[in-house]
């Protein structure tokens, strides 16, 4: 029972090399679904299995037990082994709970703080201009709709021509059309369950970058032009910030997210929507589902018995 | 979804455009001007009544020079926006997940390849 229950603690580690592999290779709205609701629903797994894994440790706690109407002690195993992963679970619940609460105030905090910013000033067609020399852009959402506001700094619409700026428009409109931000609110949140899950952020980032840059090489009619805007505003902020280079996170990995973006533009447009690695990710979860399940009736069953509406074995 | 998959540009969008071709000039520009930077194709008196409408929201300024006006972007108190955006936004050193950024950072290994990879698109 209690092994039944630790899949699904396990099984994320599978997913961070099928999510990279399906961000690369699908086209990316495709990715982007199916990389955030895998990883949703895994941390969901972690969650439900965290909390079954409780219960045999709570059931020692006679008030406990007597408000459950337990009239023998719950049996799931070796009772040491029960009760030192039921410990051990209570306290990675614990850490979890206050780790990812803190992490998403945090994030919360910032969003309110960067909408504050610049709600004071007036927006044309939903472009905000920030005056400042250091090049940057992002999408401003606005809580669960698609509108929002798209902030670009003087710096950034410099160092670019006519026709890239309409494409960094057209980039940040499609992440406020496409709602991007809910995706990666979930990957975080998700991230904050599971070590491993905390590595599906990159490739849920990765997928919506790639996904907006789809849709404006479409607007723009133009592929190349538009990885020529993506590759020049990169190159631009680098070198505005000068020396405070950001580490290479991955150690051994030859480049970052930028120019695989560019590379996919001076490609061919993407179509599969399906990949072995898909088809891996759904896997994956279908076995955490199972086992989570599997465990959970057990566990039910060991419960019933304890409850004495079973005969025992 | 009109403005992504229609030829129809929204007016707002034109507004965001106008806008951005202003502040990207970095000094006064005439009409005749803001309607050569634009990357598609306007009608004079398109460009005008875009202009006008910025200027109304008080997003512009304009100011008597050549024949006709030149306009300008009106910038918020000397960058204070600016400032408390860096402050809010890289006060720590996990940034924000949920704000999608054009481009983050670049490693070294990055930057030589997105140069290369621009040099080999000129070709």
């Amino acid at each position: 029972m209690i092994a039944l229950l630790l899949v699904p603690l396990a099984l994320p580690w599978l997913l961070p090399p099928l999510a990279r592999r399906t961000a690369e290779r699908v086209r990316p709205d495709v990715a982007l679904w199916s990389i955030t609701v895998v990883s949703a629903a895994l941390a969901f797994g972690v969650v439900t299995c965290l909390g079954a894994l409780l219960l045999p440790l709570a059931l020692q706690v006679p008030r406990f037990a007597v408000l459950v109407d337990l009239i023998q002690p719950l049996k799931a195993g070796p009772q040491s082994l029960v009760l030192g992963v039921s410990a051990l679970a209570a306290g990675i619940a614990a850490v979890t709970v206050v780790a990812g609460a803190r992490r998403v105030t945090s994030e919360v905090r910032r969003l309110r703080a960067a909408r504050g910013n610049v709600a004071a000033l007036p927006d044309a067609g939903g472009l905000c201009v920030v005056d400042d020399p250091q090049p940057d852009a992002y999408a401003l959402p606005d809580g669960l709709r698609g509108r929002g506001r798209i902030v670009v700094t003087s710096g950034m619409l410099r160092a670019l021509g006519g026709d890239e700026r309409e494409v960094l428009l057209a980039h940040e409109r499609a992440h406020l059309a496409g709602r991007h931000h809910l995706f990666l609110a979930a990957a975080l949140i998700a991230a904050q369950c599971h070590p491993a899950l905390a590595a599906v952020v990159h490739p849920v980032s990765f997928a919506a970058e790639r996904a907006a840059d789809e849709v404006a090489a479409r607007e723009a009619g133009d592929r190349r032009l538009t990885a020529h805007a993506v590759g020049r505003a990169a190159l631009a902020s680098a070198r505005r910030r000068g020396g405070t280079r950001l580490p290479v996170v991955i150690p051994g990995a030859v480049t970052g997210p930028v120019p695989a973006r560019v590379r996919a533009l001076l490609s061919e447009a993407p179509t599969r929507r399906f990949v072995p690695a898909l088809l891996a990710m759904v896997l994956v979860c279908t076995g955490a589902a199972a086992s989570c399940l599997g465990g959970a009736a057990l566990l039910h069953h060991g419960v019933e018995v304890a409850q004495g509406e079973i005969p025992s074995p | 979804m009109a403005e992504i998959d229609g030829e129809r540009r929204s007016a707002g969008e034109l507004e965001a455009s106008v806008l951005a071709a202003l502040w990207a000039a970095g000094r006064p520009q005439s009409a005749a001007q803001v309607r050569e930077a634009m990357p598609q194709p306007l009608a004079r008196t398109t460009v005008a009544t875009l202009l006008a409408r910025l200027h109304q929201k008080g997003l512009i300024d304009r100011r008597p020079g050549g024949r006709g006006f030149v306009y300008f972007p009106m910038d918020d108190a000397h960058g204070l926006t600016a400032r408390r955006m860096h402050h809010e936004l890289d006060r720590d050193s996990d940034r924000s997940m949920v704000l999608a950024r054009f481009v983050k950072g670049l490693s070294q290994a990055d930057e030589e390849e997105l140069r290369r990879l621009l040099e080999e698109g000129e070709r």
